[in-house]
């Protein structure tokens, strides 16, 4: 996966939201775990091109490491609560569990909004 | 009533102008009580007119003595058997108690609900045999509920309930402080705050509040705005209203009554007094002045009935013995008249005077001779005496004539005396029905004839021929009046009797009738202030509900645009403007029932968490059920920032919430509740705030190829925040439980969030003795010194074994300052 371009985080939540504008037939049943897999892609890879910025090495660890540095790194508890609360739902999403029903559209532009968030909130790490 | 809501009022009434208006008087005797206004309508007690008060800065709402929850301690009750304590930290902070169903967690929170309010709502609402389940099946030894309350500037309090028996509304709640006796928990005046702040939600009440209709919870939400207040004094001005209403309808249907018992009367349309009573008492207004005259016999006396028959009955009857008399007298003087026939008095008299002369005529001339017809020698001495003789004898028959005719007049003008014109009042009398009346008119208008008669012969035959007929006519007549007027007084007795007695209700009704029209005009402003008034109570809690579901919604497309209280009466409810994706829909109809339960949390936070409520404590039983997992950090969140002032207990079976917070990086303590065999519950402390971030920062120090330093910027800041947790943890209940106030604490704590003020108030209770920290850590150990350097410098450069030991060490030093007394 390609972490060191700061587009692809973006690109890959684009993605997301697009399956969750327009299903098409190939996509029909679907739609909602791709679209949970590339939205949780898409935060993993913001992380990972924050800590490219910021602290080399750390990107190669764990994502529960990761989030959990994020608060002191970007000084923003906050921030870093919504990213580990909304990772934890994307992968609890990701998994099949069988007697969990799929999430539902509104559920995914919630966590999408947050992805969003996450996004924004590390971007200026790697603009600098 | 409160000074401040009665200002309020005082201020409007001026405002509005309506201070101006009689009926704001009454207004402000109902503030007072319903004996005020009673006595202000009935005139013995004035009221002044109120006057503007000078402008006061309106005063901030002041927080009572707050209850917080150390402990909740339960022994044989529902699924708890052996006693077993629940500890909690008292003071703001959330606690989440986890449990699986029917691991006794929610013993907790219904024994700390039974015993504070002799009631739960969830068995409430089941049957019979289910309240009566109550009592622990594996534990009969005995059965207690024990909580331990810290009470702001107070100490602790221990509140217990021991049954001896298998009633549950058996034995008695007593509330006890160190040092004195056990009284009832009445005694601590809390029985209307724990239904206003109510400050225990279960998923079950939560569900019903918005099921049970809009007036339950409109009387939910309102409780707490004081609108009893406002209620009151409307009931008291309706009831006065009402008393009064019900004074003018009684009036009125006595009135009626009466007036239909003269219409069943014979005379009813004819007897005067009975029609002008019946007119008095009819139409819209009576003529109470009328009444009052015809009942006192004083009305306009010459037109009534009653006083015409009066004046009949005391009509003479005609003097027949005097007739008789007259006519014999006339007869008499008649007879002597008759027999005078003939002689005229003034003929005699006048050939008396003539023979007077001559004599004279005769004695002076000595003649002989008649001087008239010349006769010579005739006037002899003969002549003279003869003469003389006659001429006595013609005096005496004048006089004798005189004398009769004067006696024939007097017994004329004395017979024509009797014969008076019949009296006006027969005139007068001719409507009242009397049968003998036009007869007796008859009989009297013909006798009066008698008096244009001159002949005292014709007059005595007039009167002979018409006295026996008019006697008789007038006595009948005479007769009949009494017996008329006699029936007219025994149908008016019954009649004034009753108008007499109805007077004075009527009296009162009269002026109730002008009270109604203020009072409907006071009742109408009350009603208008009260909405008023409660809508800006109601604003505050509307506006922090709004912001709570805000957060509890989350991808809800329901937007809650206001919520409000209308109506009032069988009429009053809840408004919940919804729109649903911009369109305006009814709440209750769009929602799911998870997001219902949202609904009624955000309205219940508010209130349960005023600034009024003597409650520090929250205890919210399984809020979880039938909520999306994505409305969950939202709950969590509405809970976190709801314990930055209250301590907020939630009793969840759903690890959901316990995961949310921990990602969230909420601060709270988790505790476990677990039940073996037998009921035997155990309660364990998962997690703290402190453990939390000691978890966390481990979880860092031993992630392996972690970038050289990192773990070393990372971990103290955990460990700093850890410690610091220990800090204000431990500063917050040594400072609560010494009585201080929860306010005070928090801005202490707020003023002094850097680490060594805050490390100061934790160990030496004084955020001035910044110097003695050091001196005082090294005394713990040299340990906790390098600990708390490390901690603060921010950064630590060293290998990841020491960042294990800083760890470690820092939980020693978390739990040492928690030691501290």
């Amino acid at each position: 996966m390609r972490w060191d371009d700061e587009t692809v985080g973006r690109e890959l939540l684009g993605f997301a939201r697009s399956l969750l504008e327009r299903s098409t037939d190939d996509t029909q049943g679907l739609w909602p775990r791709a679209a949970v897999l590339l939205a949780r892609q898409s935060l993993e890879v913001a992380l990972k091109t924050y800590w490219s910025a910021m602290a080399p090495g750390l990107e190669e660890c764990s994502t529960r490491a990761q989030l959990l540095c994020l608060g002191t790194y970007a000084g923003n508890d906050r921030l870093a609560g919504r990213a580990n609360q909304v990772w934890a739902a994307l992968s609890r999403a990701a998994h099949f569990h069988p007697y969990e029903l799929p999430p539902t559209r509104e559920e995914l532009l919630l966590w999408f909004d947050t992805v969003q968030e996450v996004l924004e909130g590390t971007e200026p790490a790697w603009n600098r | 009533m409160t000074p401040e809501l009665k200002d309020r009022i005082v201020d409007r009434l001026i405002g509005t102008g309506a201070s101006e208006k009689p009926w704001a008087l009454a207004i402000l005797a109902a503030l007072e009580d319903e004996q005020q206004l009673a006595a202000y309508l009935e005139g013995t007690k004035h009221i002044s007119k109120p006057s503007a008060r000078e402008a006061e800065p309106a005063k901030p709402g002041t927080e009572p003595p707050g209850a917080y929850v150390s402990s909740i301690t339960v022994e044989g009750f529902r699924g708890v058997g052996r006693a077993v304590t629940l500890k909690l930290r008292p003071g703001p902070g959330l606690t989440l108690v986890v449990g699986r169903n029917g691991s006794g967690k929610s013993s907790f929170a219904e024994g700390l609900e039974f015993l504070l309010t002799g009631h739960n709502y969830r068995w409430e609402k089941r049957p019979r045999v289910w309240v009566d389940g109550w009592r622990n099946l594996h534990h009969k030894d005995g059965a207690s509920l024990h909580a331990e309350l810290l009470v702001e500037g107070q100490g602790t309090l221990s509140v217990s309930r021991t049954w001896k028996t298998d009633d549950i509304a058996g034995g008695e709640t007593t509330v006890k402080r160190r040092g004195s006796a056990a009284q009832p928990l009445d005694s601590m005046g809390w029985n209307a705050a724990l239904t206003t702040f109510r400050p225990f939600l279960s998923y079950n009440e939560l569900g019903s509040l918005l099921d049970e209709g809009p007036s339950t919870l409109y009387d939910a939400l309102s409780s707490v705005l004081g609108l009893e207040e406002l209620n009151e004094v409307q009931k008291i001005l309706a009831n006065a209203r009402k008393a009064r209403d019900a004074q003018v309808a009684d009036a009125k249907a006595e009135a009626e009554r009466i007036s239909e018992a003269i219409a069943l009367l014979e005379l009813a349309a004819v007897d005067r007094r009975l029609v002008n009573a019946s007119r008095a008492l009819d139409g819209a207004s009576w003529d109470i002045a009328a009444l009052q005259d015809l009942v006192q016999g004083e009305s306009d006396a010459d037109t009534t009935d009653i006083n015409l028959l009066g004046r009949l009955q005391a009509i003479a009857p005609p003097d027949e013995t005097g007739a008789a008399n007259a006519i014999r007298n006339l007869r008499a003087t008649q007879g002597v008249l008759a027999d005078l026939a003939g002689t005229s008095a003034e003929r005699s008299r006048a050939q008396a005077q003539l023979l007077q002369q001559a004599l004279a005529f005769h004695e002076r001339h000595k003649a002989k001779d008649c001087p008239v017809c010349r006769t010579a020698g005739v006037l002899s001495k003969s002549w003279v005496t003869a003469t003389r003789k006659e001429m006595a004898k013609l005096k005496k028959d004048a006089a004798a004539c005189e004398a009769a005719e004067s006696a024939s007049s007097a017994a004329i003008r004395d017979a024509q005396r009797l014969v008076m014109a019949p009296p006006p009042t027969l005139e007068e009398s001719k409507d009242l029905g009397l049968a003998t009346l036009p007869e007796a008119l008859r009989c009297w208008t013909a006798w009066a004839e008698g008096r244009d008669i001159e002949s005292a012969q014709l007059l005595a035959d007039h009167l002979e021929t018409q006295i026996l007929e008019f006697a008789e006519a007038v006595k009948l007549l005479i007769g009949e009046v009494r017996i008329e007027k006699q029936r007219r007084e025994d149908l008016w007795r019954p009649i004034a009797a009753a108008i007499t007695a109805w007077l004075p209700a009527a009296q009162d009704a009269v002026r109730a009738k002008a009270q109604i029209k203020e009072l409907k005009a006071a009742e109408a402003w009350w009603k208008e202030t009260s909405a008023l008034v409660r809508d800006e109570r109601f604003e505050p809690i509307a506006g922090r509900a709004l912001a709570v579901w805000n957060q509890l919604r989350l991808l809800s497309n329901v937007a809650l645009g206001g919520i409000g209280l209308e109506g009032v009466a069988q009429r009053r409810r809840v408004t919940l403007q919804v729109t649903v994706d911009g369109s305006p829909a009814e709440a209750l109809g769009v929602m799911s029932q998870g997001e219902l339960h949202a609904l009624a949390l955000s309205l219940f936070l508010p209130r349960a968490t005023l600034p009024e409520s003597p409650f520090r404590f929250l205890s919210v039983d399984d809020p979880v059920q039938s909520m999306d997992p994505s409305r969950i950090e939202g709950l969590a969140r509405a809970f976190a920032d709801t314990a930055k002032t209250r301590q907020v207990i939630v009793f969840t079976h759903d690890d959901r919430l316990h995961e949310a917070v921990r990602r969230l990086g909420l601060s709270a303590t988790v505790i476990g509740v677990t039940r073996r065999a037998r009921s035997v519950v155990e309660v364990r402390q998962i997690t703290d705030p402190v453990s939390n971030l000691l978890d966390d920062a481990r979880a860092v120090a031993r992630t392996a190829d972690l970038p050289k330093g990192v773990a070393g910027r990372v971990v103290p800041g955990f460990c700093r925040t850890a410690i610091e947790a220990a800090c204000m943890e431990t500063v917050r209940r040594r400072r609560l439980a010494r009585g201080e106030m929860h306010d005070q604490v928090e801005e202490l704590l707020a003023a002094n969030t850097r680490t060594h003020p805050l490390m100061a108030l934790a160990l030496l209770d004084d955020e001035r003795r910044t110097e003695d920290v050091l001196p005082r850590l090294r005394r713990i150990g040299a340990w906790a010194l390098d600990t708390f350097n490390t901690c603060k410098a921010g950064s630590h450069q060293g290998q990841s074994d020491d960042l294990q030991e800083l760890i470690e060490s820092s939980g020693k030093l978390a739990a040492k300052i928690t030691e501290a007394p």
